[in-house]
């Protein structure tokens, strides 16, 4: 899978882009690359790319965040400066993702970093999940590439089919998100970069044509007890 | 509506929209913000009407307005929020008018911060008056209770609050809206209801403010008629392995869940039973009954540092058992590994 530098994260909120963009970050690190994970949100207090932060850093993952450093639970919409770091021309030397905040209302703060970006090669990966209910039909995910790209004035470049229900997630699901990503790929001529799935679901999937690259993810993000 | 994935908070805002509610009066506050911006997007297209007030009190005084005019309709608000609706929720159980109001509790006092936290139990039915107080532990049962709770408020005349915590708001789940409880039939029609003019069934005025003596008749009829009757029939419970445990847990909402938690990190060790209120008004005291004369303490897990739902377990345990509380740290909130640590703490107390 070619990952371009840097590469931003959007969607529909709870599709699981932070689950994906921190399962990338691993991927990234395992491929024995220093990794800069940012984390974008300020529009979400919870389930943030930012709670992994201790747990990424013997990773090699470097995770900075919106928020006043060390301060975990007073939010407020600001970016911090360092965020820049993950847009800026030069790089950090490191593999860089930006986790956004779902929505439109979420990439809004991509629109600061535009500027830095235009004339860049980046990738902006839309993550799909058909189990929402505003993502289930093409031509909804078709409004959201529309509203996020107005909103974060980039481009998407490639669609992730993240399609789950959470812990629940069948063989069924994937398939079904398969289908609708190939066809939003058709409406907007997006490729489909990937397939994310739990490990668990792999061998149901050996043999199914799945577009793009099958991608498999270790959930990080729900904790466990969440689900008993 | 097939299966489908949402959060919590947008789960609770759909599931009151095919309740019938239609008008939802709100205001902005995190960890609920998704439940006015689900309403605002989807009630009006299907017949409803969604306001964002200008403050949480105007919201509340809209709620009571509608509701006065006969209308389903529902608020949602956090702890900060809750307080300044206090006024006006008070005000209607006193009027007598039903309305749904879901609270997604965050760490106070005051502004406090965003995380999860539950610390408004004490908020729900101060000063006089009772509301049932419903409290969800998953995203399934949340939109299964605010679906529920606007019949019950209907019946009953009086207002009922989901007391939901951030994490119930904000986590993603499943949830199915064909598995929604049964509607509940011959609710009493609105003949009180300030509907502009006789012919369109209501009443054109009237003082809704009982006062003097009416305020008496009105005050005994509530806590004589209607509490002991929503006392009776809308106490919710959920009881596992009390007979014989060892320590019994008891804890609502996500602390509940963090309770499942350790009792599979303690499997073999020890007997660990679970008490959930599902209401924790009326509180479900009767549960404790069942507990086994030979258990050795209750302990009692909530997101907060000194605990609030331990006050009516210890009216539950009557003295029979000692209770404890687990709660939040100096650095983060309760977590399973916390009440594993206090639960072996504890048993070696009461074997030592």
């Amino acid at each position: 899978m070619n990952i371009p530098d840097p590469i931003i994260i959007v969607g529909h909120y709870g599709s699981g882009k932070t689950e994906f963009a921190a399962n990338l970050a691993l991927a990234l690190s395992r491929a024995g690359r220093p990794v800069l994970a940012a984390d974008l949100d300020i529009v979400n207090p919870y389930f943030r790319l930012r709670e992994l932060r201790e747990d990424f850093a013997p990773e090699n993952i470097r995770v900075i965040s919106s928020y006043y450093e060390d301060e975990m639970c007073l939010d407020s919409p600001a970016l911090a400066a360092s965020l820049r770091s993950c847009f800026e021309p030069e790089g950090t030397g490191e593999a860089r993702i930006a986790d956004v905040g779902g929505d439109p209302a979420g990439a809004t703060v991509l629109g600061r970093y535009a500027a830095l970006l235009r004339g860049q090669e980046y990738g902006m990966w839309l993550v799909v999940n058909a189990n929402r209910p505003q993502t289930r039909e093409a031509a909804q995910v078709a409004a959201y590439i529309d509203a996020i790209q107005r909103a974060s004035r980039l481009q998407v470049t490639g669609l992730v089919n993240n399609t789950h229900f959470l812990r629940e997630t069948g063989a069924e699901d994937v398939l079904r998100g398969d289908a609708l990503v190939r066809e939003v790929g058709k409406l907007t001529g997006l490729p489909v970069i990937c397939t994310a799935a739990e490990e668990r679901l792999l061998p149901a999937l050996r043999d199914a044509d799945l577009a793009g690259e099958l991608f498999p993810m270790t959930l990080r993000m729900r904790p466990d007890w969440l689900d008993r | 509506m097939a299966k489908v994935l949402m959060k919590g908070n947008e789960a609770m805002a759909e599931a009151a929209i095919q309740a019938g509610c239609q008008a939802f009066f709100g205001y902005p506050i995190t960890p609920q913000s998704e439940i006015p911006e689900y309403f605002s997007r989807e009630l009006p297209p299907r017949g409803g009407l969604f306001l964002q007030a200008e403050s949480e009190m105007a919201a509340m005084n809209m709620v009571m307005g509608a509701s006065a005019a006969g209308g389903r309709v529902m608020t949602s608000t956090s702890g900060p929020g809750f307080c300044l609706k206090l006024e006006a929720l008070a005000a209607m159980t006193l009027t007598r008018l039903p309305a749904v109001i879901v609270v997604v509790m965050r760490s106070g006092p005051a502004f406090g911060t965003m995380k999860a936290a539950q610390e408004d139990y004490r908020m729900c039915g101060n000063g006089g008056y009772r509301v049932v107080t419903m409290a969800p532990s998953d995203v399934q049962e949340a939109a299964a209770m605010v679906y529920e709770a606007f019949d019950i408020a209907d019946q009953y005349r009086n207002p009922v609050v989901i007391l939901a915590d951030g994490m119930i708001g904000q986590m993603m789940g499943s949830v199915d809206f064909d598995r929604m409880p049964p509607r509940r039939e011959n609710l009493p029609a609105k003949d009180w209801a300030l509907r502009g003019s006789d012919s369109r069934g209501g009443k054109a005025q009237a003082i809704l403010f009982p006062v003097g003596t009416a305020h008496y008749i009105e005050k005994n009829i509530a806590e004589t008629e209607l509490y002991p009757a929503l006392i009776a029939n809308e106490t919710r419970v959920e009881s596992i392995g009390v007979e014989d445990a060892d320590i019994v847990l008891a804890a609502y909402g996500t602390a509940s869940r963090m309770c499942r938690a350790a009792m599979e990190t303690l499997k073999g060790e020890l007997k660990l039973g679970l008490i959930r209120p599902k209401t924790l008004w009326p509180f479900p005291y009767e549960a404790f009954e069942a507990v086994n004369p030979k258990c050795k303490a209750i302990i009692c897990p909530e997101i907060n540092i000194m605990g609030q739902m331990i006050d009516d377990v210890k009216i539950a345990a009557a003295g029979r058992w000692p209770v404890s509380h687990v709660g939040d740290s100096r650095t983060d909130f309760l977590t399973p590994d916390a009440i594993v640590e206090k639960v072996r703490q504890v048993w070696k107390e009461v074997n030592a």
